[in-house]
């Protein structure tokens, strides 16, 4: 699945949303809710107990994965995208509807198949490639 | 991905920039979990319509589509608001809520949605025929649709539903196909429903069951429309899963389970009254003329209890011949609410935790757990309206 090179991890996964993206990851292995689990006005993971509570998606590589909880979620994703506060990518082991319906109306970049590991194995704050058009994500290491 | 010409047009942007952004959705979509195309669709449902649930996020994409053109290119009604439109200080509404939740509505009207504003389209003129390919959110409809009234609608969530409107297609996946809808668990019922609360209660252990699958039920008795509408509601508020089967002669290939009573009570109990309710909600899915014309009986020359309230809800074309009925005047002089485009949940009426609501909808009792800190109780409904009224 991964392509081991000097200092990159790839991995190849299903581009649903084309556009490239560049930046930190932000990764976790629980799911997150956009609908009450994210503030729209400043892009900060607000809920309670989550693993990334208090940090802000903006501008961020997401790698979740999926989304849970309401569609209405979607908007959330739109109205942060509108703000320049939404994530830069959004990369899921299994995308879910609410997470496909945001992004796409937000042309935010969607990869889905990533691998659960990669979850374990990808550190925060790496830096990041998506490609949503070859649906391949690169992980640069170090 | 094979599209027609007019759908390759709408993608161009020829039909307009919001039909072209509904187009872009609907294919994601069928990219992941369909089969690549879409379909044409004789109707579509949109639900996150109350203020309360999309917020300012959801109004400014409405917003968005509206002011880029869009309009609707088949017959499409709206799920409830947050509050009736012509009662609002029944809901504990501020200025702000007031204002803006007219927006959301006067916005989805300029596109040609229809202001049913309820969840039960199919008692307001949206009722789909049987093999209708249609584009449904609302949980409860959807599954009512699907089961009932053998329509083909997937289970879409609001945006994705308003895009099906404005573009006149679905994306094609299993639930528009009859593989897809096979059943795929046989539940043995042992237990018989006896009022609304028991069906909406039966769905909902089943769907707790499974649920991801479609189940087949053995045992159940073909039930009224309404019986059947709240086992819908029970169901979809519990399952992922699109719809059940009550009858299918060629049976189901997958394993079989069991449901019998004491499944059921284990529930109830949860759900049991301890207190005197301060809220009695009557009307999840929304109540039919039959319902109302029943409740009236049972309300009249009673009186409702001043320390309780009594809301039922239903849609305004329910509503409209309740009126000419002299029905709503019954529940009226009763001191019960009949409201009409909205209900308990999506409506902002602040629940404390010293209030105690009884209902008659498993659906509702569900949400409410969850969305409120008030105590929540089920009973049927001759049980609700006794408790709301003076003995």
């Amino acid at each position: 699945m991964s392509k081991r090179s000097r200092r990159v991890v790839t991995y190849r996964c299903r581009g649903l949303v084309k556009g490239r993206a560049m930046g930190e990851a932000l990764v976790s292995s629980r799911p997150i809710s956009f609908l009450g689990g994210v503030d729209p006005s400043s892009g900060v993971i607000v809920e309670r107990g989550h693993d990334l509570e208090g940090l802000s998606v903006a501008g961020k590589v997401l790698i979740i994965p999926h989304g849970k909880g309401s569609t209405v979620g979607s908007y959330v994703l739109y109205s942060l995208a509108k703000r320049g506060l939404a994530p830069s990518a959004i990369v899921t082991v299994k995308v879910d509807l609410m997470t496909l319906t945001g992004c796409v109306i937000s042309g935010i970049t969607l990869l889905d198949g990533v691998p659960r590991e990669a979850l374990a194995d990808i550190k925060c704050r790496s830096r990041v490639e998506v490609d949503g058009f070859k649906g391949l994500l690169k992980v640069h290491l170090g | 991905m094979r599209l027609t010409r007019t759908e390759r047009m709408m993608l161009r942007g020829d039909m307009g920039e919001a039909c072209r952004r509904s187009m872009e959705l609907l294919l994601a979509i069928a990219d992941a979990y369909g089969y690549g195309k879409l379909i044409k669709i004789r109707s579509a449902h949109i639900s996150g319509i109350s203020y309360k649930n999309i917020g300012d996020s959801g109004l400014e994409f409405i917003r968005d589509l509206a002011e880029s053109g869009g309009f609707v290119r088949v017959k499409a009604t709206m799920n409830p608001c947050g509050f009736d439109l012509d009662k609002p200080w029944l809901f504990d509404v501020d200025e702000e809520f007031y204002k803006k939740q007219m927006e959301i509505v006067r916005l989805l009207k300029l596109m040609g949605v229809e202001e049913t504003l309820t969840c039960t389209p199919y008692y307001a003129g949206n009722n789909p025929r049987e093999g209708d390919h249609i584009a449904w959110a609302e949980s409860s409809a959807v599954i009512y649709s699907n089961s009932v009234l053998g329509a083909y609608t997937d289970r879409e969530g609001g945006p994705s539903a308003l895009a099906a409107a404005l573009t006149g297609r679905a994306a094609l996946t299993p639930a528009h196909t009859d593989e897809g809808r096979m059943p795929e668990v046989k539940v043995k019922v042992h237990y018989k429903p006896r009022d609304y609360a028991d069906w909406g209660l039966l769905g909902y252990v089943v769907g707790m069951r499974e649920p991801r699958l479609i189940p087949l039920l053995e045992g159940v008795k073909a039930g009224s429309r309404d019986e059947l509408k709240y086992l819908s509601a029970g169901f979809g508020a519990s399952s992922s899963a699109p719809m059940f089967w009550l009858k299918r002669g060629e049976g189901c290939e997958g394993g079989v389970i069991e449901v019998d009573v004491s499944e059921v009570k284990s529930v109830r109990e949860k759900w049991s009254l301890t207190r005197r309710p301060t809220v009695v909600f009557i009307g999840c899915p929304h109540c039919s003329l039959k319902e109302l014309r029943s409740i009236a009986e049972e309300l009249k020359e009673k009186k409702v209890r001043r320390d309780v309230k009594l809301l039922i809800s239903t849609s305004r074309s329910v509503y409209e011949r309740a009126v000419k009925e002299g029905v709503e005047e019954v529940i009226r002089r009763s001191g019960g609410l009949l409201v009409k485009d909205t209900c308990l949940i999506v409506s902002p009426m602040r629940l404390s935790k010293s209030d105690v609501i009884l209902t008659d909808s498993a659906k509702t009792a569900h949400y409410a757990q969850t969305m409120t800190r008030a105590m929540i109780a089920l009973g049927g409904r001759r049980r609700c309206l006794r408790e709301a009224v003076e003995s």
